[in-house]
C-alpha cells in the first residue's frame, strides 16, 4: 500500500517538478510515547515512513502535494484558503497551490474528529527566510481519545476535556530540547524568527522569559502586529510569528504560563517548555 | 479645590489596591513563607504559601506589590526560612540570567538562604513576579505579586500621558482542595480552579472597594493576570477606555469596550469617566481548556465627584434654589456653558446658563452633577416638591 502511494507521489513530484519546487506529505498513522504515556497518532510526514512529530515545510514551494496513506478519507483544510476543504480518499492525493503566498505561516489540517484529535496537522510557511527560523506546533492530548478514535469510535460531546500531554513539535518537555527546530540557538545581535502554530483546541500563551519579541503575525490578534510582547497568547488554530532580538547572553526558558501545560501526565517540569540559548 | 483634588488622588492611589496595603520598605526586602492564612468570602481560612516583607514578618496574597521607578538599579533583597527552596522570577523585566529566578538555569534559594535579584528597571510598566520553583504549584499556593515600574512625572512612558493615578488589578484564582493539601495535589493537568480574584478578594469580598476616577484627567488601570482561567475585562463605554500599553511596552492606542488577559499578560488601561460616572468594569473568569464561565467579579469604579466629602464641600458653591423645582441657577456664571448629568451618566443639559436659569420643571426627580465651563464638578437636586 505505501509503495503504490510513494510510486503515486513521486510520479507527482516529477511532473510538478519540471517546472516549479514541489514537496510531499504523507498522511501515516502510528503511535508514540509522550511523557509516560503512549498515543495513537496520525502525523504529515516526510516520507511513506511513520514519524513522530509532523513534517513543517517552508522555502519557496510553488506547491505540495499531500497523499493520504490513512486507511480512512481525511477533509484537508489549510488557512492559506480559507473555507475551501480537500477530501482525500484512502491512496488519494491532492496538491496544494503554495504559489504567491509572501510572508506568512500557514497551517494545513485534517478537519475530521480523528485528524484532530489523532494530530494530524502542520505549518506551511513561506517567506521571512533572510533569518534562521524555528517553528513550534502546538498541541495537546488525551490519550484515552487518541486510542478511541484510532479504534473508530468518535469523541463524546458531554465528556469533560482534559489533556494531560502538552506539545511543541509533538514532544514535550525535556525531549524539546533535542528538536532542532524548538531548542533556539544563536547569539546576541544574531535575530531568529520563531513561528508558532497552536495545533490543539485550547488557548495557550507562551511567556519568553529574557527578552520581548516583535510581533509579525497574529492571525487571531491583527491589530498587535507590531507589538513588542513577552507573553504571547495562541489561540486554538490561531498562526503566530514573532522576531526575536537578543540583546544579552544566556539561556532562558520559553513556556507555556497556562501551567497545567508546563506538566506531563500532571507532573511539573515538562509539556510546553523549551529555550532560549544566546552565546556572548 | 485643590486641595481637594489631591486628596482625591490619593484616595484613588489607595483605594481598591490591598495589594499594595503594606508600604514598600526602602529596599524593600521579602521573605517566604509557607504557613500563611487567607481568608475566603465564605470565612474560610485557608492555607497559603506566599512572599511578605521581612519587616512585616507576614505573607500576603497577593504577595506585595513592589514599586520602583523607571531606570532604577534595583537590589530586591529577598530570604527564605521556609522549609522548601523558593525563588522570584521577574516576569517580563528582561532580566539577566543570573537573576531570573529559574532553579535549573539560575539557583534555588534553599531553605534558610538569602540573597538579592539584581536588575534595572529599564522600562516603565506593569510586571509580576512569581516563585519558578515547581511553578504550577507554588503558584496556585499564592506565591506572586505585582510590579510596577513608573515614571517620576506621572507619565506613563516617555512621551506618553501623564496619569491622576495608578490602580493595579491582578487577577488570579486558586484551586481550595489544592491549598489544604498540596501534596495529595498532583497531577496538576486536572486542576481546576474554584476561586476567582481581583487582588486576592472575591465575590462580596469586592463589595465597597471602589475606585475613584476623575473625569479630568485618566486613571492608568494596571491589568495583569497570574490565574489559569482566561479574563476579560467588559469596559462600559462611559469609561472611555483606552489601551496604552502591554507587557511593559507602548502600543498603539485603541478604544476598549472589553479586552482578554491571558496568564502571565499585562495591559495599562486610562480610564476617564464621564462626570457623575457610577459603573465598573466586569471581568468574566473563563476556564483555559473547555472555556466554560467559571466567574464574574464586578470592580467599581466612580466618577470622583460623587466621593461624599467632595460632594459635601461642593453644596455651598452657588446653585439656587437647591433643591429646585421649576429654575436652578448661578447668578455669576450665566452666560457660560453648563453641561449637566443625571447619576446614571446621561447629559441632561449642554449650553449656556440661562439668566433665569435651567428650567428643571419637567426634570425627574434626583440628584445632578453639573460643570460649568472652567470650574470643577457641583451637584443639585430636583425634587418637585420643593419650592
Amino acid at each position: 500500500m505505501l509503495e503504490k502511494l510513494f510510486s503515486l507521489a513521486m510520479a507527482s513530484v516529477l511532473a510538478g517538478s519540471m517546472s516549479a519546487q514541489t514537496d510531499t506529505l504523507w498522511m501515516v498513522p502510528g503511535g508514540v510515547t509522550l511523557g509516560g504515556d503512549t498515543l495513537a497518532a496520525l502525523r504529515f510526514c516526510a516520507t511513506p515512513q511513520f514519524q513522530a512529530s509532523n513534517e513543517t515545510l517552508d522555502g519557496s514551494l510553488s506547491s505540495v502535494f499531500v497523499v493520504n496513506g490513512d486507511s480512512v478519507a481525511h477533509e484537508l483544510a489549510w488557512t492559506a484558503e480559507e473555507g475551501t476543504t480537500w477530501t482525500v480518499a484512502p491512496g488519494a492525493s491532492v496538491e496544494l497551490d503554495m504559489s504567491g503566498l509572501g510572508d506568512a505561516t500557514n497551517r494545513l489540517w485534517s478537519n475530521t474528529e480523528r485528524g484532530q484529535t489523532l494530530g494530524l496537522s502542520t505549518m506551511l510557511r513561506s517567506g521571512w527566510d533572510d533569518l534562521p527560523h524555528y517553528e513550534w506546533n502546538l498541541n495537546e492530548w488525551d490519550p484515552a481519545e487518541t486510542w478511541s478514535l484510532a479504534a473508530g469510535g468518535s469523541l463524546d460531546p458531554s465528556a469533560a476535556y482534559v489533556p494531560r500531554q502538552f506539545t511543541i513539535n509533538d514532544r514535550n518537555f525535556p525531549n524539546t530540547l533535542a528538536d532542532t527546530s524548538s531548542y533556539v540557538q544563536t547569539s546576541v545581535g544574531e535575530a531568529v524568527y520563531i513561528s508558532i502554530v497552536n495545533q490543539g483546541r485550547m488557548d495557550q500563551v507562551l511567556h519568553f522569559h529574557g527578552y520581548h519579541v516583535d510581533m509579525l503575525q497574529s492571525s487571531a490578534h491583527e491589530n498587535r502586529v507590531g507589538w513588542s510582547k513577552d507573553t504571547v497568547p495562541v489561540k486554538a488554530g490561531e498562526r503566530v510569528v514573532v522576531r526575536l532580538d537578543p540583546n544579552q547572553p544566556g539561556e532562558y526558558p520559553v513556556h507555556a504560563h497556562n501551567l497545567v501545560a508546563v506538566t506531563n501526565a500532571g507532573f511539573y517540569p515538562g509539556g510546553m517548555i523549551t529555550f532560549l540559548n544566546v552565546a556572548p | 479645590m485643590k486641595i481637594w483634588k489631591n486628596f482625591l488622588c490619593t484616595i484613588v492611589a489607595t483605594a481598591f489596591i490591598s495589594v499594595s496595603a503594606v508600604a514598600q520598605q526602602v529596599p524593600p526586602s521579602l521573605f517566604s513563607e509557607m504557613d500563611g492564612i487567607h481568608f475566603l468570602d465564605d470565612g474560610t481560612a485557608l492555607p497559603i504559601w506566599g512572599y511578605g516583607w521581612v519587616a512585616d514578618g507576614f505573607i500576603t496574597l497577593p504577595a506585595p506589590l513592589l514599586t520602583y521607578d523607571e531606570g532604577a538599579v534595583v537590589s530586591l533583597a529577598f530570604e527564605n526560612p521556609s522549609p522548601e527552596s523558593h525563588t522570584i522570577h521577574l516576569h517580563g523585566l528582561d532580566v539577566d540570567q543570573a537573576n531570573d529566578g529559574v532553579p535549573a538555569t539560575s539557583f534555588f534559594v534553599t531553605s534558610g538562604q538569602s540573597t538579592s535579584y539584581d536588575f534595572t528597571a529599564t522600562h516603565s510598566g506593569t510586571y509580576l513576579y512569581h516563585c519558578h520553583v515547581t511553578t504550577t504549584l507554588h503558584l496556585t499556593m499564592g506565591m506572586y505579586g505585582m510590579v510596577l515600574v513608573t515614571r517620576p512625572d506621572g507619565t506613563l512612558f516617555e512621551g506618553g500621558p501623564a496619569v491622576a493615578a495608578n490602580v493595579p488589578w491582578l487577577f488570579s484564582d486558586l484551586e481550595v482542595a489544592t491549598n489544604f493539601d498540596p501534596v495529595g495535589s498532583f497531577p496538576f493537568h486536572d486542576m481546576r480552579p474554584d476561586v476567582f480574584m481581583v487582588n486576592g478578594k472575591a465575590g462580596g469580598q469586592l463589595e465597597g472597594e471602589v475606585v475613584w476616577a476623575s473625569s479630568t484627567e485618566p486613571t492608568a488601570l494596571r491589568l495583569a493576570s497570574m490565574a489559569y482561567s482566561k479574563v476579560t475585562c467588559h469596559f462600559p463605554e462611559e469609561l472611555n477606555a483606552e489601551l496604552w500599553m502591554s507587557d511593559g511596552r507602548e502600543v498603539p492606542v485603541e478604544a476598549l469596550d472589553s479586552l482578554e488577559i491571558y496568564p502571565g499578560e499585562r495591559f495599562t488601561v486610562l480610564v476617564q469617566p464621564e462626570p457623575g460616572y457610577d459603573g465598573g468594569v466586569t471581568a468574566v473568569f473563563e476556564h483555559m481548556v473547555d472555556g466554560v464561565v467559571e466567574a464574574e467579579e464586578f470592580l467599581q469604579i466612580r466618577e470622583e465627584s460623587l466621593h461624599p466629602s467632595v460632594v459635601e464641600d461642593l453644596e455651598g458653591l452657588g446653585w439656587y434654589p437647591n433643591p429646585a423645582s421649576h429654575e436652578v441657577s448661578m447668578p455669576e456664571s450665566t452666560g457660560r456653558v453648563v453641561r449637566v448629568w443625571s447619576l446614571t451618566g446621561a447629559l441632561v443639559f449642554d449650553g449656556d446658563l440661562p439668566a433665569k436659569g435651567l428650567d428643571v420643571s419637567s426634570w425627574q426627580d434626583g440628584v445632578y452633577l453639573a460643570q460649568v465651563e472652567g470650574r470643577g464638578v457641583t451637584r443639585f437636586v430636583v425634587a418637585h416638591g420643593a419650592r
